[in-house]
């Protein structure tokens, strides 16, 4: 069940009616069930894969507890890696890696032929599985205990808010939470509510809108001309980020109702200075991961600058192809993964300066953002040679000049989204406004709410990281 | 008590910490201490108070909608498709069409036809749709015109497979668009019959959503809405938005009525006709429906074999023919690159076709032919009535076709000599003159012979 169906909202409704009814374990139960209801009702095969894969890892992490012996602990977390990292490659990588295989094969001048299957992939597959990894990984390394209460470990993975598109949340941060009583907190649901209508506004509104647009323009990249694909990129930039930080709203807007508060995912990324910056706004949970489990693994910053430097480019070259396997991910986390270095080698304390003049400052969010936009174009495009094709394109239509086609829709949703965002840029969310008054909050929600009616595209749009 | 949630802090908790997941120590999170009644109370208080919150906040927008779906209700606009042919049974006169809501033609034309088990059944797009039951006399009771319904070869192919034997016609008055047999012509879905035939525009929540988000964005537009369903504008025999505004939809046999106003001078008749410079420019441009093409796709022009010879095994006497397009068409066509060649080849080869598997054809794509011009078009490919009774006639020059629908040369003299009949609607019987009459369904029928040679 998607979160932009009514039936979400009526399915939210009746669990939370349930849910504070119940004594603790009793939520639990009920948030096991809910989850497992939610997820099946996409499709209920894929559910024994879930149940199977976290039966596995939360075994695995009692034995983990249960053995002194560094090497014994080892070989149990090697049963979790290749349960988790098999389930995921075979469902999302094997037909990827056999094509890849194959072209190899064929360079050197042996015939073969990809085998490939005709496989779906599991719903929120990449990240419940990376979110089951922080838990067993993190019982290897003694940072925590590992959970015997089955309930509480399963809805620590199936928690149905998080459950398909994150934020991936850590077992240390998210599990404990269903260890404890939880008690009904006002604040904490009217500001759930509010998180969930920024949602709703960020992806009905403006990502469901300018899908079309991006979706005409890439959608014909050889027909396009480069002025529609330039203001398609700029428009991509704002759906992908609205469409996904949407979700995150919802997500975490639901959760604040049970008084269950999951990770902040994104942290007002376009107003980054540089791409280090942005790295820390944007997809916060993943990044997080892959520095947490990946990065520091590899050495982390105890090593020598050109090992760091590599260490950087494994970890964003993973984190591409985390979102598909496909070659443009991987090519736009290579992307990324070069201005992260251009950023750290040619200005490492840009972190700390912050007090510079604000049109310098305003010049370098301009700056990231284009550089962010640039990247944005292989990670909307099909294949490295459409991602080229665009390029230069819009290469080419910038350098005649002549700019024709430009998307007033675009740019006024673009510009009154960033003013928003820019005045709220040190809260929460954008809708942290229970500083207001209640009359204002009100007025405020009902004008959301019509606008949300009056101009939501209701034409099902999935959300774009169902596809990761 | 508290706890903290993670024991690290790293630059992922992004620019302002204070207001970030990790790393902030979360307040009120009473661990395994015993909650008193007292704070149990409060809490339900507290529950009970937010759920009031939120409703309260939301009763003035869900009477809004609320008051908004009554009266599209009144208006048969949200009505399901059972409803609307039970209203549409009772009542002769009453003609439906959807304004806002999709239409769902395709489920209630098969709907229809699982209903009545019609004897004569009109198949094709939405050119076939001027084909009425008082054209047949005594056989119209039996007669059912699902225009609308066949979009492709492929719907068609799919309507056979899904229409069970006891509901095979007798007789299929059957419309190839040309274009069926150009593979380049990019439909919607070459399954637009066997998925819209599942779904009825009512049940789908975006259909509420779009109406509820017209009136929120067009206020003014709720004065109408308003005048039309409990106003003086209301018209009982109107089932639907455009029914009501436009004066246009399904009657109960399958065919469509419009509101067309008679020109009285040559310059109101000029403004009316189709102008055939946009068909032109379909053609240059390779618009939809006339795609670019070589000529005839095989694999089509065997799949509509498929077709006919699947009906043929029923027993079924396939007329068929080609629905007309206005004059200047065929210049277009043969001037256009990439055109020519298919349509010379339509004109030749299913002509061919359809007499090697036996069925009468009629190539009725141009108005000229009957003496007709393009008064009788309605707009660039679809015909008004008076066309389709001057093309039956035309058909019963066949005498196949005289023996299969003996009232028609008869019915089809009378209104074309009548003074009443005009180049857009011929003078019928009013079908409504005797609304007690039996609404058919099986065996009502007789007058259709049971073989046809």
């Amino acid at each position: 069940m998607s979160f932009i169906t009514p039936v979400y909202l009526i399915f939210l409704v009746v669990v939370w009616l349930l849910y504070w009814k119940l004594p603790r374990r009793g939520q639990n139960v009920l948030i096991v069930c809910a989850s497992f209801f939610f997820y099946g009702w996409w499709d209920w095969r894929f559910l024994a894969l879930l149940i199977t894969t976290t039966g596995i890892d939360y075994a695995v992490a009692l034995k983990m507890g249960a053995v002194k012996s560094r090497t014994v602990r080892l070989c149990w977390l090697l049963v979790s890696l290749v349960s988790n990292l098999g389930v995921l490659g075979f469902f999302k990588y094997f037909n990827f890696f056999s094509a890849q295989f194959t072209h190899v094969l064929n360079a050197i001048g042996l015939t073969a032929d990809p085998i490939l299957l005709r496989v779906v992939l599991p719903l929120g597959i990449s990240f419940y599985t990376f979110q089951a990894l922080s838990y067993t990984i993190d019982v290897y390394r003694r940072r925590m205990e590992p959970v015997r209460d089955v309930v509480q470990y399963f809805c620590f993975i199936s928690f149905f808010p998080h459950l398909v598109a994150g934020p991936i949340n850590f077992a240390k941060d998210l599990l404990q939470q269903f260890e404890h009583d939880r008690h009904f907190d006002w604040n904490e649901a009217t500001d759930g509510a509010r998180q969930m209508l920024l949602g709703y506004f960020k992806k009905m509104v403006i990502a469901d809108n300018l899908a079309p647009y991006v979706n005409t323009a890439f959608g014909d990249v050889t027909h396009a001309s480069g002025w529609q694909l330039l203001w398609a990129t700029y428009g991509f930039a704002f759906q992908i980020y609205c469409d996904f930080s949407g979700y995150t709203d919802i997500a975490i807007g639901s959760a604040k109702l049970f008084n269950l508060r999951l990770m902040r995912n994104f942290a007002y990324p376009y107003f980054a200075e540089s791409i280090p910056d942005f790295w820390r706004r944007w997809h916060i949970s993943l990044s997080t991961w892959f520095r947490e489990y990946v990065y520091i693994s590899l050495g982390g910053n105890r090593t020598s600058k050109p090992r760091q430097a590599l260490n950087i480019m494994i970890v964003f070259l993973l984190s591409g192809l985390w979102h598909g396997a496909n070659w443009t991910f991987v090519v736009w986390g290579g992307l990324h993964g070069l201005f992260y270095l251009g950023f750290w080698f040619a200005l490492p304390h840009t972190d700390e300066n912050t007090n510079r003049f604000w049109f310098i400052r305003m010049l370098r969010i301009l700056f990231t953002f284009h550089l962010v936009c640039f990247a944005w174009i292989f990670f909307r495009a099909t294949s490295l040679t459409e991602g080229w094709t665009v390029i230069s394109k819009i290469g080419s239509a910038v350098l005649a000049g002549h700019m024709v086609g430009l998307q007033i829709k675009i740019l006024l949703i673009a510009a009154a989204f960033c003013f928003v965002e820019w005045i709220n840029r040190n809260r929460a969310h954008a809708f942290d406004i229970a500083r207001w008054h209640p009359m204002a909050r009100w007025s405020f929600y009902y004008v959301i709410v019509l606008i949300i009616i009056g101009y939501a595209n209701l034409h099902y749009i999935p959300f774009i990281y169902f596809d990761f | 008590m508290t706890y903290e949630r993670s024991t690290n802090r790293y630059p992922g908790a992004g620019p302002d910490t204070k207001e970030l997941f990790i790393g902030v120590e979360v307040p009120k999170a009473p661990e395994t201490a015993a909650a008193t009644k007292k704070a149990l109370r409060a809490e339900r208080t507290a529950i009970r108070q937010f759920a009031i919150r939120v409703v309260a906040f939301l009763a003035p927008l869900a009477l809004i909608v609320f008051g908004i779906e009554l009266l599209l209700w009144r208006t048969g606009e949200t009505w399901p498709l059972e409803r609307v042919i039970a209203a549409q049974e009772k009542n002769l006169r009453t003609f439906f069409s959807r304004d806002v809501f999709d239409h769902g033609t395709f489920r209630y034309k098969y709907l229809q036809v699982l209903r009545r088990h019609p004897q004569i059944l009109v198949l094709g797009s939405s050119r076939v749709m001027q084909i009425r039951a008082e054209m047949f006399g005594a056989q119209g009771e039996a007669f059912y015109n699902s225009g609308g319904m066949i979009h492709s070869i492929q719907d068609l192919n799919h309507f056979l497979e899904r229409l069970p034997p006891d509901a095979t016609p007798k007789i299929v008055i059957l419309g190839i668009d040309f274009w069926w047999l150009n593979a380049n012509t990019k439909r919607v879905a070459n399954d637009a019959f066997a998925v819209g035939v599942e779904r009825d525009g009512a049940y789908a929540w975006q259909g509420h959503g779009y109406a509820l988000s017209g009136y929120v964005r067009r206020p003014n537009s709720l004065g109408r809405l308003v005048s039309y369903s409990v106003g003086k504008k209301h018209d009982p025999n109107a089932i639907g938005l455009e029914a009501l505004f436009r004066r246009m939809g399904f009657r109960l046999d399958g065919s469509k009525r419009f509101d067309l106003k008679i020109p009285n001078t040559a310059e109101g008749w000029e403004r009316r006709l189709p102008s055939p410079k946009r068909i032109n420019a379909m053609f240059r441009n390779g618009d939809f429906p006339f795609a670019f093409t070589k000529g005839v796709s095989r694999p089509l022009l065997d799949q509509l074999g498929v077709a006919i010879s699947t009906l043929k095994a029923r027993h079924v006497f396939v007329i068929a023919y080609s629905p007309p397009v206005i004059s200047g068409w065929d210049r277009a066509a043969s001037t256009a690159p990439g055109q020519e060649d298919f349509w010379k080849e339509c004109h030749q080869i299913l002509p061919e076709y359809c007499r090697s598997l036996d069925i009468p054809f009629f190539d009725v794509i141009t108005p000229q032919q009957f003496g007709l011009d393009d008064r009788y078009m309605r707009d660039r490919y679809h015909a008004h009535e008076t066309f389709s009774l001057y093309m039956l006639r035309r058909f019963c020059d066949d005498p196949r076709i005289r023996a299969a629908l003996p009232d028609v040369p008869a019915i089809a003299e009378r209104a074309l000599a009548s003074p009443k009949t005009n180049p857009l609607v011929p003078d019928l019987p009013d079908p409504t003159a005797s609304p007690e009459r039996d609404l058919g369904g099986r065996g009502k029928a007789g007058e259709v012979p049971d073989q046809i040679d």
